[in-house]
């Protein structure tokens, strides 16, 4: 009876193959789906005497369109697709929040500010322009908080993104370990798992997706290693966990395997790989970037406004802002050992010029406040609710001018019945001492009158004076860096001296600038840079002029220069350059991170062809190989009715 | 190659994203007319523009701060040339009294008349001197939003003194990249004339010059008076007086009001009275027509030698003030010169720049326009290929 089991198997050969081609139809669309195909074989032969005669064909095992090298080059290309895909995501983000060149960004703001400065300094007694320069300050740090708090909120974003991330890597290593097991246990039978495997890819491309892996297949398993962690051993998972950690000191965003500690601050490729990334290291270099062009405009800025006064004049008292150290040595911006220059004028007009010494390794704010009392006209001085007040007696104003002082300071021996009078805006860099020597004894404006010579904190001679015969007693002699010196009608004598010491800075310190003593911008980062109060609230309160000189907008000018001076904490590019600079990185990232994606989109592409030419479901082959297989059934039929005949046949006889 | 249905799909997707993402461009660029849109389009020139916008809104600034100056000094002009409109006026007053008083004709009431004339003009002076433009005092220098002069009055309310009360400093303004100039005018410098010579002595008293160097500026009057065996000798109407011994070489003689000095030499005194001092190269705007006003008046009683005197000298100090004036106003022109010859230039720098920012982010809308087409038919073709590669199939044919 061969003949009809040779047909049997012929008929079910040919149903297997259409079996399988319908299969195949009906998952062309299905997602990981790899083509199938019947490996049909001889069935065993059989001798008839001395004859050996086949007998038909069998289904060997259905396998499965697969290779090994381009799946394993798609699931490295997925993890790199995604990782660009959601960095570039990220970036244009940010990029659009900075607003560059499309609206009007921070670099308007920052024009606008040290515009309306320069504007102001043309007449920097009107009040309209002195509310312009504080409305374009108020605009100037809101941009500033704006983009400050947006990129620290992107941050707690990605934190949170990056945990939800983590879950569902864990997720899909769960269901890829249960995959492994249901695998083994069908193909241990002898069974073909096909769907399974083609779900258990498409979960690891799923993963890839999440995080760069990778993938070794051990008897049929798939184990998986993310980072250092083995995510997936056959049967067993091991969780990974994302959290902050300490990395030297740095707050960052690590992944590990779960209960571990030795956290990693980075992962190559995924979406997790682009999370890390962002998180602990393009977002904080921009922030810390943007933080430190707040931070210099902000303390350039405020050394100049704490040496000058506005149009409501000298102050009678001023308070800082809230410390939240009292200690000198821990506060930011640095305090370093030095001077405070203070002002004192009392209710005749007399002003007088002290000095603070600052111990910034031991002085506290309290300390500070004492050494303030200790100035005739300050008695009130004290730290309320951690903020340094410093209160002038009644009567007295005060402030913190540099430049000429009030008066000369006699030397030992008397200088005569002439007094010298100093005037000038003092144009140094650095603090100096002048020394006047008179030589010869006699009347200002006489025969035989005196000369006067001055040097410099460096011993040079910078000025010499007949102010005998033919000088005109008040005249003014310049003697150095904008200064002048003149005599009044009276007498010198010989070999008497003075001196006064001209300033540029009236806190070499740095404490007013670090307590917010007469400053015009608080706070100490990008996100908490504010206007001082008192000069939203009143314009009038807004350094116009310092140097004891009168509304010439010295300090408004030096405050617009902040704009066009070049800093060590701006890598020695002007604020604006600066800002200019981390906005043309951030357009380099994103454009860097768009011909990646594109890059990748092209290789992805090409190999997803590459996948289709392998594994995918052509339409029209299955449909022939579907005509094929139904005349193989359309012949097997003939072949069993033809033996069937014959037997009819041999049956006749026998009746 | 095999066509799969996968094949077919992710082809169309590809090339309908592709050009959708690009549509999507070409029509930013044409609602925006700009081809750089954020620094990502074109990180090459991104700093560039974001430093041209820059220097254009500085460059606004400087070009206001320039025309704001150049305002200001226009007006100053404009003061200055009304204040010597007057000089001639005022010089041919003088030149027809002197004529007069040399011929012996000029009735006190025409010198009177010229005299109200005079302190008419002082007034005007005054009040051009204290000139303000938007609350701004022209002649203040730093100190501009108080008047610079402030006047003392007589009981009559006439001008007797006129005193410079605004700053000496000046206020200067960043007018182009790396200039400075200053944007106030300090009118001690304009209508402050300082060339000193020596003070002359006009009287009878005998007293001469001293050997110092005087402060006093344009004229005084030395009041000269016998005491104990010496002289008193004031400068300041007899508020303050200084009395010297019969003979004494070198007296400082102060004016208790303003502080200034006068060295005298009383050797040679020989009678009380009142001696007119004038210091030549000290007359400005103001003191000279105090003096000539006063002198017209009659207030001090001098000889007639004296008075021709004193009315000569009053011609010439006021031409030594209209030629001070003149320089003045030279000086004003020369600056509104070259404050025109900077806005030129960074007029010029301006249009270049944007030029520049023009040719690096302008978009080229005839340019778009066709490759807006082309994309979209790029786009169409991709869907009806994609479409008629779906609905060709050998499964149609199988009966």
């Amino acid at each position: 009876m061969s003949g009809y089991d040779i047909g049997i198997s012929g008929l079910t050969t040919a149903q297997r193959a259409i079996d399988v081609i319908g299969n195949n139809i009906a998952n062309a669309g299905t997602e990981g789906y790899h083509r199938q195909r019947v490996d049909i074989v001889p069935a065993d032969e059989t001798y008839y005497g001395d004859t050996l005669i086949g007998q038909g064909a069998n289904v060997a095992r259905v396998n499965r369109l697969y290779s090994r090298m381009l799946e394993a080059e798609i699931t490295s290309q997925n993890s790199s697709l995604a990782m660009s895909n959601r960095k570039l995501d990220a970036l244009q983000i940010i990029e659009n929040s900075f607003g560059e060149l499309a609206s009007e960004g921070l670099s308007t703001s920052l024009d606008n500010y040290f515009e309306a400065m320069h504007e102001m300094s043309t007449a920097p007694d009107n009040a309209v322009l002195q509310n312009k320069v504080v409305r374009a300050a108020e605009s100037l740090t809101y941009e500033f908080r704006r983009m400050g708090t947006f990129l620290g909120r992107m941050e707690e974003d990605l934190n949170i993104e990056a945990r939800q991330l983590s879950d569902q890597v864990n997720d899909y290593g769960v269901q890829i370990a249960r995959l492994n097991d249901d695998i083994t246990r069908i193909e241990l039978r002898g069974a073909s798992a096909g769907n399974m495997r083609d779900d258990r890819d498409l979960l690891v491309n799923k993963l890839a997706e999440l995080a760069n892996i990778r993938v070794r297949e051990e008897n049929g398993m798939y184990n998986i290693v993310i980072g250092q962690t083995p995510l997936v051993v056959k049967t067993l998972t091991t969780p990974i966990q994302v959290d902050l950690f300490s990395d030297n000191g740095e707050l960052k965003l690590g992944i590990a395997a779960e209960g571990a500690t030795n956290f990693s601050p980075s992962i190559s490729g995924g979406e997790l790989g682009a999370v890390l990334e962002l998180r602990n290291e393009l977002l904080p270099d921009y922030l810390d970037k943007l933080d430190t062009l707040a931070q210099t405009i902000a303390v350039e800025t405020n050394k100049q406004h704490i040496q000058g006064v506005g149009v409501n004049g000298s102050f009678t008292d001023l308070s800082g802002w809230v410390m939240s150290t009292q200690q000198l040595s821990e506060m930011e911006p640095t305090v370093q050992d030095g001077t405070v220059y203070v002002r004192v004028t009392d209710s005749t007009g007399n002003t007088v010029r002290h000095e603070v010494s600052i111990d910034a390794a031991v002085d506290t704010l309290s300390d500070v406040a004492t050494k303030f009392n200790s100035i005739a006209g300050f008695s009130g001085c004290g730290v309320v609710g951690s903020q340094l007040v410093l209160q002038a007696d009644s009567g007295y104003t005060y402030d913190f001018q540099a430049g000429i002082p009030p008066e000369v300071t006699p030397g030992g021996i008397p200088l005569g019945t002439s007094t010298p009078e100093l005037s000038g805006v003092y144009k140094g860099d650095t603090n100096q001492i002048y020394t006047c020597s008179v030589s010869g004894t006699g009347g200002i404006g006489l025969v035989g009158g005196p000369q006067v010579t001055v040097t410099n904190g460096a011993g040079q001679v910078v000025a010499s004076f007949d102010v005998g015969q033919g000088y005109e007693a008040g005249t003014k002699l310049f003697i150095d860096n904008g200064i002048s010196l003149s005599f009044s009608p009276g007498d010198l004598n010989d070999t008497s001296t003075f001196t006064f010491e001209t300033l540029a800075d009236s806190d070499t310190s740095g404490v007013l600038a670090a307590t917010g003593i007469n400053c015009l911008f608080i706070g100490t980062s990008a996100a908490t840079m504010g206007v001082k109060g008192e000069v939203v609230d009143d314009p009038g309160c807004l350094a116009i002029t310092g140097g004891g000189a009168d509304m010439n907008g010295s300090v408004i000018l030096a405050m617009a220069e902040v704009g066009s001076t070049k800093y060590s904490s701006t890598l020695n590019l002007t604020p604006e350059h600066f800002y200019q600079n981390l906005t043309a990185d951030i357009g380099q990232d994103v454009s860097g991170s768009n011909i990646k994606l594109d890059n990748s989109n092209s290789i992805m592409k090409h190999l997803l062809q590459q996948q289709s030419d392998v594994s995918g479901v052509d339409i029209n082959i299955e449909a022939t190989q579907l005509m094929v297989y139904e005349r193989l059934f359309q012949a097997m039929s003939q072949y069993l009715s033809t033996v069937n005949d014959s037997l009819e046949t041999l049956m006749m006889i026998i009746k | 190659m095999s066509s799969s249905i996968n094949s077919v799909y992710n082809n169309t997707v590809w090339a309908l994203s592709n050009h959708s993402t690009r549509l999507m461009q070409l029509q930013e660029q044409a609602s925006t007319g700009s081809k750089v849109n954020r620094p990502s389009d074109a990180p090459a020139s991104a700093n560039r523009l974001l430093n041209i916008n820059s220097e254009l809104r500085s460059m606004d600034t400087q070009l206001s701060s320039i025309g704001e100056i150049t305002s200001r000094l226009e007006m100053s002009s404009s003061v200055i040339q009304n204040m010597t409109g007057q000089m001639g006026t005022i010089r041919a007053r003088i030149t027809s009294i002197l004529s007069g008083v040399q011929g012996g004709s000029t009735a006190d009431a025409s010198k009177s008349a010229v005299a109200e004339e005079f302190n008419d003009i002082l007034e005007q002076y005054v009040s051009l001197a204290n000139s303000a433009k938007a609350g701004q005092y022209l002649f203040g220098g730093a100190s501009s939003s108080s008047p610079p002069y402030a006047t003392t009055l007589d009981a009559n309310g006439d001008i007797i003194r006129v005193d410079y009360v605004g700053s000496y400093d000046d206020r200067e303004v960043n007018v182009a990249s790396g200039v400075v100039m200053p944007s106030c005018l300090v009118g001690e410098e304009i209508f402050k004339f300082d060339s000193r010579e020596s003070p002359q002595f006009l009287g009878a008293t005998g007293a001469v010059v001293g050997t110092g160097t005087s402060t006093v500026r344009g004229s005084v009057w030395l009041e000269v008076s016998a005491s104990g065996g010496g002289w008193d000798l004031s400068i300041d109407g007899g508020a303050s007086t200084v009395h010297v011994p019969p003979v004494n070489a070198n007296t400082m003689v102060t004016d208790s009001v303003t502080g200034r000095v006068l060295y005298v030499d009383s050797t040679a005194i020989t009678n009380s009275g009142l001696e007119a001092v004038t210091v030549d190269g000290t007359y400005d705007i103001f003191n000279s027509l105090i003096a000539t006003r006063d002198l017209l008046r009659g207030d001090s009683t001098v000889t007639d030698d004296t008075y021709k005197d004193l009315l000569t000298q009053a011609s010439t100090h006021i031409d030594d003030v209209d030629q001070g004036l003149t320089r003045a106003f030279t000086s004003i022109g020369g600056r509104l010169e070259s404050l025109s010859n900077l806005k030129d230039s960074v007029e010029d720098v301006q249009v270049s720049i944007e030029g520049e920012r023009s040719r690096l982010q302008d978009a080229d809308i005839a340019q778009i326009s066709v490759e807006i087409a082309e994309r979209t038919t790029l786009y169409e073709m991709s869907m009806s290929v994609a479409a008629r590669m779906f609905s060709l199939s050998i499964l149609d044919y199988l009966r």
